[in-house]
């Protein structure tokens, strides 16, 4: 297990040097750039040059990759090339927080009605929650993110007053971004979820606990869900890096300061070292996470073992 | 069998938490302010670049100059009025002006302010290390512009402090809109700024000298600013608190507006406009800029197309209809907001734009392409944002009508300036907003020292374009305000004929404003001051 | 008589009447009459691909999904023939009008017909979601086949570079495709095609390496069949419900993707609109003008809702365990 986890952590290490490298020069072919003549009309040319020459970006892109390597060795992200004066490390620090509750809010409450949901209606195959979790799980899927967003706003901060619109801060503005957020998950959860309790519910070890007397509750939390839940957890690894790094749209529409707003922003101004800083923090999220889901995998399922 | 029990158990535990947090969650709501006069402005997402020395961008000036003042400022009426100085002088020649400051001026904190912190300040944006793109209007100082790209010395810049109350300066060329520019000449604590590279992200050392300070900021949600007791016409300032929202996105802003969270919504959408057309709430300001269409003058080379171009576009739908934006179809390329002495340039130098599509198919078929035969498909490109698609969509159509046929292209603002440069297209959106009171800040823009293969526009070398430098120049060291303005209408008159340029509207700035509010001010520019507002009590 | 298991290849086995008489009264309750009469084999032997087809036409749901989607694909064919307006063709003086004989669903700030502009939204919404999602199964499939089932430091490796292309920010080579290739419906199923089959290509993998220690896999292996064709007879077979699940997901969320590259303004070029351009472009005038936003969108669920449909069919009938 040790052993196991050590040669992991080494993989993920290589894994993101590779992943450095490539989004490096991957953003450095992308057209446009931080500082753009055509953009800043009014500057005259000299000044972009100097502007250009201070960030470094007059420099052969070999050279500012490595440059950018030698930084990076020192755990320090560089500074932002359009929110001037601030460092990656400060807004990183800055946005990681509010997209962290939000998206670890919306996961708990995926899981908490998603498995639920899709066990009751798959032992209950063809029931009214059967029906109810099928419809919710397709409105969930039917409807983009901005619209649930504005209608959930509409009904809940318009008409009935009860939440409000826009902000962060306080319980009651998490409630819509978490909803919002949750929504798709929830849907897919409820679908893997029944659909691979369907499939554990005929199998033999289910029948012969029942057999041995096991109570329901038993049967199906012990080996029902145990054996289940493996899709789940496979959805969830990278989920969890996605929600806890930031929804854009979310983050976008309700005025959350998260790491999804500044990292599409970031994008799309060409922002090329907050787009790695945020690529590199994501990253190594992902590998945690997924490298966490791997030892659930074999804490969960005796049928998967630790290969090296 | 004791699932029937669990499940719908587990159910009601599930409803019944959710309606406990909800119970604790609803009230957070209503939290109430402060029995103050609070602003609650919203303006879009955050400006790109918050450090103001650094600033260029319309969205960062709007939240600086509350916070900053020049020798200058801009008054209610949205013209320039003494501000920190107290008198000024201008030399015969109209180059050297002498301005004296205001006895006991002081920066936010408290500390003294003198004529010396606006020159260390005006030096230090300038210098070619801070490589600030925002000093454009820097550059009327005489040794600014050598100073600033690196020929020439801090010790040329004629501006000087001679004791701590004058400041003098020496002028490139007689600007008689000077008044103007040095409402945007604004001193820094440089004591601060040298010392702490951080300085502007933490109220305590975010020191400014206009009617409001920063109490709190946060970069991505907004600022929160307060009066500044320290500010010279403290006395008239009414508002206690400008929070300083960024929200994205305008239907969320139009609701809040709505609902009252937003007592002043500067961010609108053509739904926020519908909704309150025949309101008072919505105030429109003019804006002293115009949007019009780049034509590739290599690729469509003959006059005649490109003006049948311009006479296909029904600029009054593509406003009113498509935009649903109370912009003004343009008349020519200086727009309303600019004056000629006492009256508006536009209305004195005409309209000269028309739309005539019986005219645009003659002259299309002059210039030997009857409805559009053997012309190649033209290629529009666009930024990707709402309006600029539709518009974009809009000139589509229309030129259809004479038989001229385009494809869009539409391209991030990052992508875009660089597309339009290498000139393969042949018509993209383009558009400029003034900086002072004159026509030289929207015409300067075709002058030939700005056309070149480098830059966007090429349009050189034509007997119209040749005189229209001529023209531009002779204006330029033109005193008299009659002559100057007659050259002015001269130069709009040939960049015209040979159409370059398809203009397409002026800009304008609306606004919504809770009628409890009042003397919200929007200069000509756009840029927003709270200073002269006031909320009456409700 | 009781049939233990209904995996495929086993043998059943049986009890005789004798050795229930042996076991202790009460552990067991005698079934009812019906439920003996279900134990009894009396279906003739079919192929697993008809015994598939003949479950999905049995199933109304899923038959009634695959109805919408053809009236579906009949509208993003025909739609735009049957009625005079050109999807691009503007006209100023009917500009944002309700539903009426002339214009079915209403015409838009341009005064184009929305019908018209729906149903060719239709093909490019249908295309990029049926196109995206078909190859994002099929490379995840594969994939994730070979990782889970070969194991080892092959799916060490394999896994580590799912990880690596999951981390790199799919907007930057999106931006590239599209920058590159141009604002056209291929571009962005191209770019799709990128890392959609990321996240079936794990679930695959997880599927398979849950499976793949079981008897019946073993059983395989005993009797000499090939790697090749365990992996495609019984390992994909036997994980097809999960698979089935990702993709009718993948189909919407292709959709939603393509709508949101136009909601950050690098999606297909105007004046062409897909189903999520239309939903997007109505937003910002939802309360004065609702129906641009209603049919673009009832369009998209009705259609999602379908291929769900559709997708629990094929589930059911795929799955060879769940033979009824």
């Amino acid at each position: 297990m040790t052993k196991y986890v050590l040669k992991r952590l080494l993989a993920a290490a290589i894994s993101m040097l590779v992943l450095i490298t490539a989004t490096f020069f991957l953003m450095h072919a992308v057209p446009g750039s931080p500082f753009n003549p055509g953009e800043q009309r009014n500057v005259p040319p000299k000044v972009l040059e100097n502007l250009r020459s201070k960030y470094g970006l007059d420099l052969p892109v070999w050279k500012q990759y490595l440059n950018y390597m030698n930084s990076l060795s020192h755990g320090n992200l560089g500074y932002s090339f359009k929110k001037l004066n601030y460092t990656v490390n400060e807004l990183i620090v800055s946005g990681f927080p509010a997209s962290a509750v939000v998206g670890a809010l919306a996961i708990v409450a995926a899981l908490a009605v998603g498995v639920p949901l899709g066990i009751t209606s798959a032992l209950k195959r063809g029931g009214w929650l059967d029906w109810l979790s099928m419809i919710l799980a397709t409105i969930g899927i039917s409807m983009p993110i901005f619209i649930i967003a504005i209608l959930l706003m509409y009904v809940f901060s318009m008409k009935l007053q009860i939440l409000p619109i826009y902000g962060y801060g306080t319980a009651s503005h998490l409630v819509i971004p978490v909803v919002c957020l949750a929504f798709s998950p929830i849907a897919y959860i409820t679908r893997l979820m029944r659909s691979s309790m369907l499939e554990v519910s005929r199998q033999d070890y289910i029948r012969s606990a029942r057999a041995r007397g096991v109570s329901e509750f038993m049967v199906i939390a012990k080996h029902g869900v145990r054996n289940s839940i493996l899709p789940v957890v496979t959805y969830i690894g990278p989920l969890i890096a996605i929600l806890l790094t930031g929804s854009f749209v979310v983050e976008r529409l309700f005025m959350i300061p998260g790491l999804g707003r500044y990292f599409v922003t970031a994008v799309s101004e060409r922002d090329y070292s907050v787009i790695l800083g945020i690529t590199i923090f994501y990253g190594a999220f992902i590998m945690l996470c997924t490298l966490l889901v791997d030892i659930a995998y074999a804490i969960i399922d005796p049928r998967v073992k630790f290969t090296d | 069998m004791n699932k029937k029990h669990l499940l719908p158990r587990f159910w009601s535990c599930l409803v019944l938490s959710c309606l406990v947090l909800a119970l604790f969650a609803a009230p957070a709501a209503f939290a109430a302010d402060a029995p103050q006069k609070v602003i609650n402005y919203a303006n879009g997402d955050a400006p790109p670049v918050l450090e103001p020395i650094m600033n260029n961008y319309l969205k960062g000036s709007y939240l600086v100059y509350n916070l900053y003042d020049g020798l200058a400022r801009i008054g209610k009426d949205s013209k320039p009025e003494l501000a920190y100085a107290e008198s000024y002088k201008v030399s015969d020649d109209g180059l050297t002006w002498t301005f004296k400051i205001r006895k006991g001026s002081k920066f936010s904190d408290g500390s003294p302010l003198t004529a010396r912190d606006w020159e260390e300040s005006f030096k230090h944006r300038l210098s070619p290390e801070v490589a600030s793109p925002g000093v454009d209007l820097y550059l009327f100082v005489k040794g600014a512009e050598a100073y600033n790209q690196g020929k020439g010395k801090v010790e040329d810049v004629a501006m000087k402090a001679l004791d701590d109350d004058t400041l003098e300066i020496t002028l490139e060329n007689p600007t008689p809109f000077f008044l103007d520019v040095v409402c945007y000449y604004v001193p820094y604590k440089m004591e601060l700024v040298r010392k702490d590279p951080e300085w502007f992200k933490k109220p305590a050392t975010y020191v400014g000298n206009g009617a409001f300070r920063v109490k709190s900021l946060n970069p991505q949600t907004g600022f929160v600013l307060e009066k500044n007791p320290h500010y010279y016409d403290a006395a008239n300032v009414k508002i206690d608190i400008v929070n300083y929202n960024f929200i994205a996105d305008d239907s969320i802003a139009l609701e809040a507006y709505r609902k009252g969270e937003l007592n002043v919504n500067d961010s609108i959408n053509s739904e926020g406009i519908k909704t309150f057309n025949n309101s008072k709430e919505l105030v429109i300001f003019p804006r002293i800029g115009t949007t019009y269409i780049s034509l590739q003058t290599g690729n469509i080379k003959d006059a005649r197309v490109r003006k049948a171009m311009s006479l296909a576009l029904d600029r009054e739908a593509i406003t009113k209809s498509i935009l649903g934006v109370p912009y003004i179809p343009a008349q020519g390329l200086v727009p309303y907001g600019i004056h000629w002495g006492g009256k508006e340039f536009r209305d004195v130098a005409g309209n000269l734009v028309k739309t005539d599509i019986a005219e645009a198919k003659k002259l299309l078929a002059e210039a030997g392409y009857p409805d559009g035969k053997g012309l190649p498909t033209f290629r529009i490109i666009t930024m990707n944002n709402q309006e600029d698609t539709d518009s974009a969509q809009a000139w589509q159509s229309m030129w259809k009508q004479i038989g001229i046929n385009s494809e869009i292209a539409t391209y991030e603002s990052s992508v875009y300036w660089d597309l339009i440069d290498p000139g393969e297209w042949e018509a993209a959106r383009d558009g400029w907003t003034g900086d002072y009171d004159d026509p030289k800040t929207n015409l300067f823009l075709w002058m030939a020292y700005r056309q070149g293969p480098e830059k966007d526009v090429r349009w050189i070398d034509t007997p119209n374009s040749k005189e229209y430098d001529r023209l531009m120049r002779a204006a330029d060291s033109e005193l008299d305000t009659e002559k100057r303005m007659s050259l002015f209408r001269d130069a709009e008159r040939t960049i015209l004929e040979d159409m370059p340029i398809i203009p397409l509207w002026h800009g304008v700035e609306p606004i919504l404003i809770k009628p409890e509010v009042t003397g919200i001010t929007k200069s000509n520019i756009g840029h927003i001051y709270f200073q002269y507002a006031d909320i009456a009590a409700k | 008589m009781k049939k233990t298991t209904d995996l495929p290849g086993d043998e059943a086995e049986y009890l005789t009447e004798g050795e229930i008489a042996c076991l202790p009264d009460g552990l067991f309750e005698r079934l009812p009459d019906g439920e003996k009469q279900t134990d009894v084999i009396n279906r003739p032997s079919v192929s697993y691909w008809e015994n598939a087809r003949s479950k999905l036409m049995a199933d109304p749901l899923a038959m009634a999904g695959f109805v919408v989607i053809a009236l579906m694909i009949a509208l993003a064919v025909a739609g735009p023939m049957i009625r005079p307006y050109a999807y691009d063709e503007q006209n100023y003086s009917v500009i944002n009008q309700t539903p009426d004989g002339d214009h079915w669903f209403g015409t838009d700030k341009f005064g184009r017909d929305l019908f018209v502009r729906v149903a060719y939204g239709a093909r490019i919404s249908l295309t990029v979601g049926v196109a995206a999602a078909f190859i994002n199964m099929v490379i995840g499939v594969i994939y994730g086949g070979i990782s889970g089932f070969v194991g080892g430091r092959t799916d060490m490796l394999m896994m580590r570079i799912v990880d690596i292309i999951m981390a790199v920010p799919s907007l930057l080579y999106i931006i590239l495709v599209m920058v590159f290739l141009g604002a056209h419906m291929h571009s962005i199923i191209i770019a799709l095609c990128f890392t959609y089959w990321l996240g079936t290509a794990r679930i695959v993998r997880a599927q398979i390496l849950s499976i793949k220690s079981q008897d019946f896999v073993l059983a395989a292996k005993v009797i000499g069949e090939s790697d090749l064709k365990i992996l495609l007879r019984h390992l994909i077979p036997n994980s097809m419900g999960p698979i089935i699940v990702t993709v009718t997901f993948l189909i919407p969320q292709a959709i939603f993707y393509e709508a949101f590259l136009s909601f950050i303004g690098i999606g297909i070029a105007v004046p062409v609109a897909s189903w999520g351009t239309l939903a997007n472009d109505s937003l910002s005038n939802m309360n004065t003008y609702p129906h641009l936003m209603l049919f673009p969108a009832l369009a998209i669920s009705i259609t999602i809702f379908a291929f769900n449909f559709i997708g629990d069919g094929l589930r059911d009938a795929l799955d060879p365990r769940l033979k009824r």
